[in-house]
């Protein structure tokens, strides 16, 4: 009697332990270091992914996918008119706000779960930001860092990203504008099947300065004595080459 | 062609690097002016941010005023203990000038006071240029002979701590020329210029600086400030861009050249109220900015990683 009831309570710690995610995903992720040289000017990062699953399919399958970039506290700032000139005056500050933000999904995504649900999964530019940390009210400081964001290309949303080739097969695209901050890349890749997350998986890949430009920025940043003393060498350099080249006496 | 600018972070076409620099030369040449004035507000209208132009600008500024000085000092019309007195105040007004620009930036009032300086600025310089240019045009059509009246003096003159300038043949008071290195030392860091057209005339008229002398001592003085301004506004806010100011340093040496050959054909008090007009246009520009309603009332800075 008492195994009994051992066995009953084990099993249902286990079903609660053991994930609730039925379906595994393979995904992959190319190219997965995206380098930002004089030429670039934005940049697509491609996502392949398929749904490893024993069971029959009960129904269509949902891929959202959130691509989340470095993380930076941010000032917002609001001007406002004294004596007719334009100035900043109130500010606030935000931590922890993902540089870039990209969200693509294989339907519109009320059609893929519940507002509940996505909210919970942070799924929408909105609720990736409040699962970031970010505050879930309409402060317009907020309200106004996303849309400009937004507009700059940094954060975007976009139903239809994401496309299966195959009943398990999808494909999704993640386009990075020229403006793209460096760093490591997250994506969190989610499946729903008749509005339930079935499965989830993460991936991620690094957007890096190379050549001349991760030299002159890291010089800049981490030896700015020596960049400082370069910059007006070759500022006093190019100066005298001018008067000699152009020497009229 | 695009090129990315590493500090600056945003790719520009390349030609129109070049032609900036070229035309700003050009029009630097044929003044013998710095052409900071121009170069800074218009890379800030092409979208570089006010804090990453006025740093890079300074370098661009080194170069030009560097390869005038060398010109001005192989005929000997620089005025070394001048320049010693000038740059002691100068060098101290850059140091002065970048750490004013580090704490506007921090409080983020960098971009409104840079446009508000160029306003006042531009607008009165160029004001006074086309006044007084209009003035000797108009004398030259009535063919009366210019009035000059040599020793005299000014309160400037009054003043103590008297020195001996011999190349330039003045006797005055150490404390003006300081202040004016000073002030030039602050107003170049702060607004990405240097300061040669404000320079020249405030030692012509203050402390009577003979033409001979008066522009080779400002390239210099211009040179050293601006060589300082780079390398302190590269240590403390790491707004300098070397791509940038490269591209602009050889579209500003080459237009330069032109510019000033081309001026040889030109006189010169019909030459000022070009440059006059020039310069009110550029400062009338900052003025529409300053009132007009900005398209989005909110702005954002990134001011940190987290990790």
């Amino acid at each position: 009697m008492i195994l009994i009831v051992r066995l009953i309570a084990a099993s249902a710690f286990l079903s609660l332990c053991a994930p609730a995610h039925s379906e595994s995903i393979a995904v992959t992720v190319a190219p997965s270091r995206i380098a930002v040289s004089s030429s670039y000017n934005g940049g697509t990062v491609v996502l392949f992914g398929a749904v490893q699953t024993t069971r029959l399919p009960s129904g269509p399958y949902g891929v959202a996918v959130v691509a989340t970039g470095p993380r930076q506290t941010i000032v917002a700032r609001r001007s406002g008119r004294i004596f007719g000139v334009w100035l900043n005056q109130a500010s606030r500050t935000f931590h922890n706000v993902p540089s870039f933000l990209g969200v693509s999904a294989s339907r519109p995504l009320e059609e893929i779960a519940s507002a509940d649900v996505l909210q919970r999964q942070g799924i929408g530019l909105k609720n990736a930001l409040i699962r970031a940390g970010l505050p879930s009210d309409d402060d317009p400081y907020l309200v106004n860092l996303v849309n400009i964001r937004v507009r700059q290309g940094l954060f975007n949303e976009r139903s239809g990203g994401v496309t299966f080739l195959s009943g398990t097969v999808f494909r999704s695209e993640i386009s990075l504008p020229d403006n793209v901050p460096v760093g490591d890349y997250e994506i969190n890749l989610k499946l729903f099947q008749n509005g339930k997350l079935v499965g989830e998986t993460e991936s991620s890949f690094t957007v890096v300065k190379v050549g001349v430009e991760d030299f002159v920025v890291n010089a800049a940043t981490n030896y700015s004595l020596i960049y400082g003393l370069a910059v007006v060498s070759m500022a006093l350099f190019t100066g005298w080459l001018a008067s000699i080249a152009f020497r009229r006496d | 062609m695009l090129l990315y600018l590493p500090i600056a972070d945003l790719p520009i076409n390349i030609f129109l690097l070049l032609a900036l620099g070229l035309a700003v030369g050009f029009v630097s040449g044929m003044f013998g002016v710095g052409g900071g004035f121009l170069m800074t507000p218009f890379l800030i209208f092409i979208g570089v941010s006010p804090g990453v132009a006025v740093a890079t600008v300074a370098s661009h500024i080194t170069a030009s005023s560097f390869s005038g000085a060398i010109s001005y000092w192989r005929r000997r019309s620089v005025d070394i203990e001048l320049v010693a007195i000038l740059l002691s105040g100068g060098l101290l007004g850059t140091v002065s000038g970048v750490w004013v620009f580090t704490k506007l930036r921090a409080v983020g009032q960098l971009d409104v006071l840079i446009a508000f300086l160029y306003l006042i600025m531009l607008t009165t310089v160029g004001g006074l240029m086309l006044i007084e240019s209009g003035r000797a045009i108009l004398r030259a059509r009535q063919q009366k002979p210019l009035l000059r009246r040599p020793g005299t003096h000014t309160w400037v003159h009054g003043l103590p701590l008297k020195m001996r300038f011999r190349t330039s043949k003045i006797y005055v008071s150490i404390i003006p020329v300081w202040a004016i290195g000073y002030a030039i030392g602050v107003v170049g860091a702060v607004m990405g210029i240097g300061g040669g057209f404000l320079l020249v005339p405030m030692l012509i008229y203050f402390l009577r600086v003979p033409t001979a002398t008066v522009i080779g001592s400002a390239a210099v003085l211009t040179t050293a400030t601006m060589a300082l301004a780079t390398f302190t506004h590269a240590v403390t806010n790491h707004l300098v861009d070397a791509v940038l100011a490269l591209v602009l340093m050889v579209g500003g040496v080459v237009g330069a050249q032109f510019g000033a050959r081309s001026a040889h054909n030109m006189p010169a008090e019909r030459l000022r109220l070009l440059l006059g007009l020039l310069i009110l246009g550029v400062g009338f520009r900052f003025g529409f900015e300053l009132i007009s309603q900005p398209d989005n009332l909110y702005s954002i800075r990134a001011v940190g990683i987290d990790t």
